[in-house]
């Protein structure tokens, strides 16, 4: 172990529950099927779960043989999907679990800001249950009473500090607890999503005192689903799937596959109703029969790329005849901001009789940036009166090889840019670099 | 810290602060439950007194019924004098029980020894334990009962009394936090307990040929032992006591190991 290696994990293995000795665990089962004999309903057995579970007490894995190390001032970000094993690890390194295998060495103070409200009395005012928190925490009562002004402004509570906290909002909650863990000194912090609560300028300043406390050298464990926060913040990026650390490095290599990954579940799911018709609400005087995306070879497609032209194909059923209805599709990102809005009016407005109706609209050189879309279909008759909503008609990624992005770099749309730098174009620019600014 | 032969989790840190967190924290859930256990109550902690005082009404009700003797001193005094540590016992050995499932934010948290909780459900009955005792020290003065240099054995009592149930209360904690049966059963086996230790009668009346039996329960020694000191004046029967000293030990060797190893996996499943 190196000298600045806070944190060191081999071949770490972890499956949750008391291992039992054999005779145990035969009793168990023993007493259970005496329970369930008594219980007709629970008689039949569950052979799916059987198959799943062979040894009944032995659960699934929650981490998969992770290696890995630390050092000291390093912020370290953990992302997965939900059920990935991140708070898992979290709960190992804080020694609040034990690892089923494998080698797990913490060296310093450890300050896990996960239930940072853990050991609260709701019939307590805040003021006595900082004490508690404070204890919780690993501070003694003499400090957590040195530090007690400190706190009392930080939560920002007012006249609440000296109310029970039964009363209290979860953000008010959320504060207190986090007043109190601000002040607390550690080596290695551990903090698990609890930004995610507090109004924003709250969150503002745990920021702070975080990037505060990095520069003291503390080492930091961060989980959170924020995206944008995490390559903010952290050094390095662990990506856990299924209890695996599927892939290591610098933020945005990792982000840029786990926003791949997102985007790739969010195009397999489901978005239609059986006999895939997309999910509509309106007047029901008419519905859609069929939707696609085509690509610029007029081929249905979920790929399109960028600068190539775009056709959505859609086919209506009319029940009632419509009088020059207005076709609106809205591009909407998957964060659900909208980037572009199209419809007919201005142009071709044709009335719709009963039967069958086609539509096609081609976006032509599509300028959108590489990402997941989702399109939004509204319908109005020529009253303005809405007939027909669909709010996921279809879904469609946009690529574009040679720009090599990920959606978190920003923007939405392509935009031609020239740049011309000033200074005469006969000017040698490697020479003259400090007149270059002036011109 | 090993944990099993193929899995290690070695953290440096200091023994001593690691045993002052432990006390920091004990003190802090003692003073969180007592601030907070009566905060919206009416009587408060006279509800500490209540409950050994209405075992002595309904005691002495059924002293009525049944004539138990009471080896020549006032009934009240008695069965109060027994009911004061029984109450101190059962109560700490009740609430050990769900004292890490009421806790369970704080064992997910950190790493701390998890027998702080049982610990702090001793600590807290210990306070109630005060206030019953006052009821007590009244009753004395108003029966003119003469102690003498016995009272010193008191401290001693109380702590066997203590030891005897955060033993038992670390086991009931051990299994309770993983099988809820064992909490539901305490409060049916206490009932039970109570009427198996000479607190309503004198142990005296116990058949000649069951005392041998009789007198394995713990709390038998530690019972009469109070009642000797409170009582009689008398200092306790050191046999009667060796016995529930053992009882202690037994009861230490099995329930503590078992929490150290159940314990380690509590936050697996709160």
């Amino acid at each position: 172990m190196s000298d600045d290696t806070i944190i060191r994990i081999e071949g770490l293995w972890k499956r949750y529950g008391l291992p039992l000795p054999a005779f145990v665990r035969q009793g168990h089962r023993w007493l259970r099927s005496l329970r369930d004999s008594q219980n007709p309903k629970a008689q039949t057995p569950n052979p799916k779960s059987e198959i799943r579970n062979p040894k009944s007490s032995d659960g699934p894995w929650a981490l998969r043989d992770i290696d890995l190390e630390v050092k000291r001032g390093e912020t370290l970000g953990i992302i997965g999907r939900n059920g990935a094993g991140k708070s898992t690890l979290l709960k190992v390194l804080a020694g609040v679990t034990p690892p089923t295998r494998g080698k797990v060495e913490v060296r310093g103070r450890v300050f896990p800001m996960i239930e940072l409200n853990a050991g609260l009395h709701m019939e307590l005012t805040g003021r006595e249950n900082v004490y508690l928190l404070g204890a919780v925490m690993g501070l003694t009562r003499a400090e957590t009473e040195a530090k007690m002004k400190e706190i009392e402004e930080f939560c920002e509570l007012g006249e609440w500090f000296d109310r029970p906290v039964r009363k209290y909002s979860s953000g008010m909650l959320a504060r207190l607890g986090f007043g109190v863990a601000m002040n607390v000194d550690a080596e290695i912090l551990l903090i698990d999503e609890v930004l995610a609560v507090g109004d924003l300028a709250f969150q503002r300043r745990c920021y702070n005192r975080i990037e505060n406390l990095r520069e003291k050298d503390v080492a930091t464990i961060f989980v959170s689903h924020n995206i944008r926060q995490v390559e903010r913040i952290c050094d390095r990026v662990v990506l856990l799937e299924e209890g695996q650390t599927t892939a290591v490095g610098n933020g945005e290599a990792v982000l840029h596959l786990y926003v791949e990954q997102a985007h790739e579940r969010i195009l397999t799911q489901k978005i239609t109703e059986a006999g895939g018709i997309p999910r509509a609400a309106g007047t029901g005087d008419l519905r859609v029969a069929q939707v696609q995306v085509l690509n610029v070879d007029h081929l249905p497609s979920q790929e399109l790329s960028i600068f190539e032209d775009m056709t959505v194909h859609l086919e209506l059923e009319v029940v009632n005849p419509i009088c020059k209805p207005v076709i609106a599709f809205q591009i909407y990102s998957v964060d659900m901001i909208c980037v572009a809005a199209i419809n007919n009016t201005g142009t071709v407005r044709p009335s719709f009789e009963s039967g069958r109706v086609v539509v096609e609209c081609t976006l032509s050189q599509l300028r959108l940036m590489p990402g997941i879309y989702s399109l939004c279909l509204k319908i109005r008759d020529g009253n303005e009166a809405l007939i027909l909503t669909v709010d996921q008609l279809a879904q469609f990624r946009v690529t574009g090889q040679s720009f090599g992005l990920i959606r978190t770099s920003g923007g939405f749309v392509h935009v031609e840019a020239n740049w011309r730098f000033g200074g005469s174009q006969k000017q040698d620019l490697s020479t003259k670099t400090g007149d270059i600014h002036h011109a | 810290m090993e944990t099993t032969s193929r899995a290690t989790y070695i953290r440096h840190v200091d023994q001593k602060t690691e045993f002052h967190k432990f006390f920091n924290l004990l003190w802090a859930l003692v003073t969180r439950e007592l601030k907070g256990r009566y905060r919206r109550s009416l009587l408060g902690p006279a509800w500490a007194i209540l409950q050994p005082l209405f075992y002595m009404v309904i005691f002495t009700f059924l002293r009525g019924v049944l004539d138990i003797s009471s080896e020549g001193v006032p009934y009240v005094i008695f069965t109060y004098s027994a009911l004061v540590p029984w109450t101190f016992f059962s109560n700490a050995v009740s609430w050990c029980g769900p004292s890490v499932l009421t806790n369970a934010g704080i064992v997910k948290k950190i790493a701390i020894a998890r027998e702080v909780f049982p610990t702090a459900s001793v600590v807290t009955s210990l306070i109630d334990l005060l206030f019953s005792s006052i009821i007590l020290a009244g009753m004395m003065i108003w029966f003119c009962v003469t102690v003498g240099w016995s009272l010193l054995w008191l401290p001693v009592l109380v702590l066997l009394t203590a030891l005897l149930a955060l033993g038992l209360g670390l086991g009931i904690a051990a299994l309770g936090t993983y099988k809820r049966d064992i909490i539901f059963a305490v409060p049916f086996l206490m009932q039970f307990w109570l009427l198996a230790t000479p607190i309503m009668y004198p142990l005296g009346k116990v058949p000649e040929r069951w005392q041998y039996f009789y007198t394995l329960n713990p709390m038998v020694g530690i019972v009469e032992g109070f009642r000797s000191i409170m009582v009689k004046g008398m200092s306790p029967d050191l046999g009667l006591l060796g016995v529930s000293l053992v009882g202690i030990v037994v009861v230490w060797l099995v329930a503590w190991p078992l929490f150290r190893y159940m314990s380690q996996y509590f936050a697996d499943v709160l």
